[in-house]
C-alpha cells in the first residue's frame, strides 16, 4: 500500500484529486454562498422593513464570497504554483539527474549509480538503469580484463612472430645466397656441359653410354652417323633395341653375351675387335670397341661403348696380310731358284768344283737358308698378328715329336760337338696340341741353345705332365742371357747384346714367334738364365688342349 | 725312262728343273700353265705331274681337280711343288687328290729325283 503511495502515478493523481477538491471546495463555497444569496433575494414574503437587512444580509454574503474567494483563489493559485513548482522540480530534477547519468554512460562512464531514492516508477527506472549500469560495468570489466588476456597473449604472439620474421629474414637471405651460388654454378655447369659437349660431338669415335638397365642416356654425334638414328631416338631404349651385333660368320651376339652386358656383369673393361654392328636399317660394318663401367665408389652406375667404323682398318689389315702373304710367296721364288741353283752346283750337276768354289758355294747357300728363314718367319708372325693362323690340333704323341724334331738337328749338334740329352716321361698321355707350331717351338728352343752354346756344349731337353700341365724344357750350357737384357729378350728383332758378336746371324725373330705362337694357343713361357753358365727355356701347354680355332690374338706388345 | 709333266711359270725354276730332270734321264715336257698342262696332257700321259699352285692362266689348284676328274688322268701321281705352304694350302691339295707336297724354298734340290721315284714306285705298288 505504501508504495501504492510512492509512486509518481499516486503522487500526480493526489495532487490533481487535491486540486479537484479544493476547486470543488471553492465551487461548493461559491454556490452555497450564491445560494444563500439567492434565497435571500428569492423570499416571498418580503417586507420593505426585512428587505434592508436582508441587503444587509446580501451584501454581508457577496462580501463574505467575495474575499473568501480572493482568498480560495489566491490560495488556490499559490497552492497550485508551489504544488505545480514542486512536481516540476522534482521530476525534472529526478529526470535531470537520469538524464546526466545516461548521458555520463553514453559518454562510455560507468562508475556512477544512481541513487535509489524512492520506490515510484523513477525509482524503478532508476534501478533498472543501475542494473543495466552495472551490467555494463561488469561487462565491461569483464571484457577488459579479456582484452587484457587477450592483448597479453597477442604480444606474445607478436613476439613470437617477430622472432619467426627475423629468422625467415635470415633464411631468405641465406638462400638468396644459396641461390646465387646455385646460379654460378649452373653457369660453370653449362660451361663444363658445353665443353664437354663439344668434346663428345666432335670426337671421331661413336660414343654411348647406357644406364645400369642398359638404357641409353647419351649418344654423341659420330654415334647418331655410325647407327643412322638421331639421338632422340635412341635415348631412352635399350642398347638392344638400338644396334644388333653379329660375329663374322653372321651368328647374332644374345643379349648375355654382349660387352656392355658382360661390363655390368665383370665391372671390367671388355674390348672387341671381331663383331659386326648391325643397324637398324640394316646396314652392317665390323667395329672396334672398348666398353667400360662408369664407377663410381666402387659401385657401378652406368657403361661406356666407345667404338668405331673398323671396315677400314680390316680391310688395310687384310691388304697387309695379302700384301705379305704374296710378298713372302714372290720372295719364296727367287730364293728358292739361288738354292736349287746352288745345290746342284755343289752336287757337281755343272761339274766338278773346287774346294774354294765349294766353300763360297756353301755360304751362298748358307745365306739362302737364313733369307728362307726370315721369310718364313715373317710369313708366320703377321699371319699370327693378324689372327689369321689355323690352330689344328691332333691328338699327339710329344715323346714322337720331340724325336722327330731331334732328329733334324743332329748334323748341326754334331758339328759343334755339343751333347743332346732327351729325357721324355713315358708316362706322358697324348696331347692336344698343333704339331706344326709347337714343331716351330722346339726347334726354336733348341736351334738357339746349339746356337748360344760353345763347342762341346751340353743341352738338356726334358717333357713332363704336372698340374694338367705338358711342360717341355730345354736347358744348356752356354753363354746365357744378361740380366739387363731378360726383360727383352722375347722382343721383335731383338737379340743380347752378349751374343750378336759370337753369333753374327739370328733374326731376332725367333722367340717373338714362340711366345706369340704359345700364348696364341694357351700356353705360357719362360726361362731362366745366368750370363756364363746357361740358360733354360721351358713353354706349357693345358693338357687338355690348346685354345683352339681362336682368331683374337694379341697384336705386337712391348714385351715383359 | 719316266715321263714327267712339269708345270712352272718361273722361268728360272724351270731351268733348273729341266737342268735336273733332263740329265737324270726323265722325259720331260716344261710347261708354264695349269692350261698347258692339260693341253700337253691330251697327247703326252706321264708317269707322275709335278704342279706349282700359281700360275697365271689356271692355277694348280684348278688343274689338280680337273685332272683328277678326268677318267683317263685321275691315277697320276701328282707332287705339287709350290712356295705356299701354310696348312690350309697343304691340306686343300691332299684332299684335292695331291700325292705329296713339297715347299720349294725348304726342299733340297739334290732330293728331287729321289722324291720322283719314290712317289712313283709307292704309286706302282698301289
Amino acid at each position: 500500500m505504501l508504495q501504492r503511495f510512492s509512486t509518481i502515478r499516486f503522487k500526480l493523481i493526489f495532487s490533481f484529486l487535491l486540486i479537484a477538491f479544493l476547486s470543488g471546495v471553492i465551487g461548493f463555497f461559491t454556490i452555497n454562498s450564491t445560494q444563500d444569496i439567492s434565497n435571500q433575494l428569492n423570499a416571498e414574503n418580503l417586507e420593505i422593513s426585512d428587505s434592508k437587512q436582508r441587503i444587509l444580509i446580501v451584501q454581508k454574503n457577496i462580501a463574505r464570497i467575495k474575499l473568501v474567494s480572493i482568498g480560495l483563489t489566491v490560495g488556490a493559485v499559490i497552492f497550485i504554483l508551489i504544488t505545480g513548482l514542486l512536481i516540476s522540480y522534482w521530476i525534472s530534477r529526478k529526470i535531470t539527474n537520469f538524464a546526466n547519468i545516461v548521458q555520463k554512460l553514453s559518454l562510455g562512464n560507468l562508475g556512477e549509480n544512481l541513487d535509489v531514492d524512492s520506490n515510484d516508477e523513477l525509482g524503478k527506472l532508476q534501478d533498472a538503469l543501475n542494473t543495466i549500469i552495472d551490467r555494463l560495468s561488469q561487462t565491461y570489466k569483464y571484457l577488459g580484463s579479456k582484452l587484457r588476456v587477450k592483448n597479453l597473449e597477442l604480444e606474445v604472439r607478436l613476439e613470437e612472430l617477430e622472432r619467426v620474421n627475423k629468422s625467415l629474414s635470415t633464411s631468405k637471405k641465406s638462400m638468396q645466397d644459396v641461390l646465387r651460388q646455385v646460379e654460378e654454378s649452373n653457369a660453370l655447369l653449362s660451361i663444363e656441359k658445353a665443353k664437354d659437349d663439344a668434346i663428345l660431338n666432335n670426337i671421331g669415335e661413336g660414343l654411348i653410354v647406357a644406364d645400369t638397365n642398359l638404357r641409353v642416356i647419351v649418344l654423341n654425334r659420330a654415334g647418331e652417323l655410325m647407327l643412322g638414328m638421331k639421338r632422340e631416338e635412341a635415348v631412352g631404349k635399350l642398347v638392344y633395341e638400338v644396334y644388333g651385333l653379329c660375329d663374322e660368320s653372321g651368328n647374332i651376339i644374345e643379349a648375355k653375351n654382349r660387352p656392355l652386358y658382360k661390363v655390368l656383369q665383370t665391372k671390367q673393361i671388355v674390348a672387341t675387335s671381331d663383331f659386326f654392328m648391325m643397324r637398324k636399317d640394316g646396314v652392317s660394318f665390323p667395329i672396334l670397341s672398348t666398353n667400360s663401367p662408369i664407377l663410381i665408389n666402387e659401385k657401378i652406375a652406368g657403361v661406356i661403348s666407345v667404338f668405331k667404323d673398323f671396315s677400314k682398318e680390316k680391310q688395310v689389315d687384310r691388304m697387309k696380310t695379302e700384301f705379305i702373304s704374296l710378298a713372302s710367296h714372290q720372295l719364296r721364288t727367287p730364293l728358292s731358284g739361288i738354292s736349287w741353283f746352288t745345290d746342284m752346283l755343289i752336287h757337281g750337276d755343272a761339274g766338278a768344283v773346287n774346294n774354294e768354289q765349294l766353300e763360297f758355294l756353301q755360304n751362298i747357300k748358307k745365306s739362302t737358308d737364313r733369307m728362307v728363314e726370315l721369310v718364313g718367319f715373317l710369313l708366320n708372325i703377321s699371319r699370327i698378328e693378324s689372327g689369321h693362323i689355323t690352330i689344328e690340333l691332333e691328338p699327339t704323341d710329344v715323346k714322337k715329336m720331340i724325336e722327330d724334331v731331334t732328329a733334324d738337328i743332329q748334323v748341326s749338334i754334331k758339328q759343334k760337338g755339343q751333347s743332346l740329352i732327351i729325357n721324355t716321361d713315358s708316362k706322358l698321355p697324348l696331347v692336344n696340341l698343333d704339331q706344326k707350331l709347337i714343331r716351330q717351338v722346339l726347334m726354336n728352343f733348341l736351334t738357339n741353345s746349339i746356337k748360344y752354346t760353345p763347342k762341346g756344349g751340353e743341352i738338356n731337353l726334358t717333357a713332363y705332365g704336372q698340374n694338367n700341365q705338358l711342360i717341355v724344357k730345354v736347358s744348356d750350357t752356354g753363354y746365357g742371357i744378361p740380366k739387363a737384357e731378360q726383360s727383352k729378350i722375347f722382343q721383335k728383332f731383338y737379340r743380347g747384346v752378349n751374343i750378336v758378336k759370337i753369333e753374327t746371324h739370328g733374326t731376332g725373330l725367333g722367340l717373338y714367334l714362340v711366345k706369340l705362337i704359345i700364348e696364341a694357343t694357351g700356353g705360357k713361357t719362360g726361362f731362366e738364365s745366368e750370363e756364363n753358365k746357361g740358360t733354360t727355356f721351358w713353354f706349357s701347354l693345358p693338357m687338355t688342349g690348346m685354345k683352339s680355332g681362336e682368331k683374337e690374338v694379341a697384336l705386337d706388345t712391348p714385351s715383359n | 725312262m719316266i715321263k714327267i709333266i712339269v708345270a712352272e711359270d718361273d722361268d728360272v725354276l724351270g731351268i733348273a728343273y729341266k737342268a735336273k730332270l733332263s740329265r737324270a734321264g726323265f722325259d720331260l715336257r716344261l710347261v708354264g700353265d695349269g692350261d698347258e698342262a692339260i693341253k700337253t696332257l691330251a697327247e703326252f700321259i706321264p708317269d707322275i705331274i709335278l704342279l706349282d699352285l700359281i700360275m697365271p692362266i689356271k692355277d694348280g689348284f684348278t688343274a689338280l681337280k680337273e685332272i683328277k676328274e678326268n677318267s683317263l688322268w685321275k691315277d697320276i701321281p701328282i707332287i705339287v711343288a709350290s712356295n705356299l705352304g701354310q696348312p690350309e694350302d697343304i691340306d686343300r691339295a691332299m684332299k684335292l687328290g695331291a700325292a705329296d707336297y713339297i715347299i720349294k724354298s725348304d726342299f733340297a734340290f739334290e732330293s728331287l729325283i729321289e722324291k720322283i721315284n719314290s712317289v712313283v714306285s709307292q704309286h706302282n705298288v698301289n
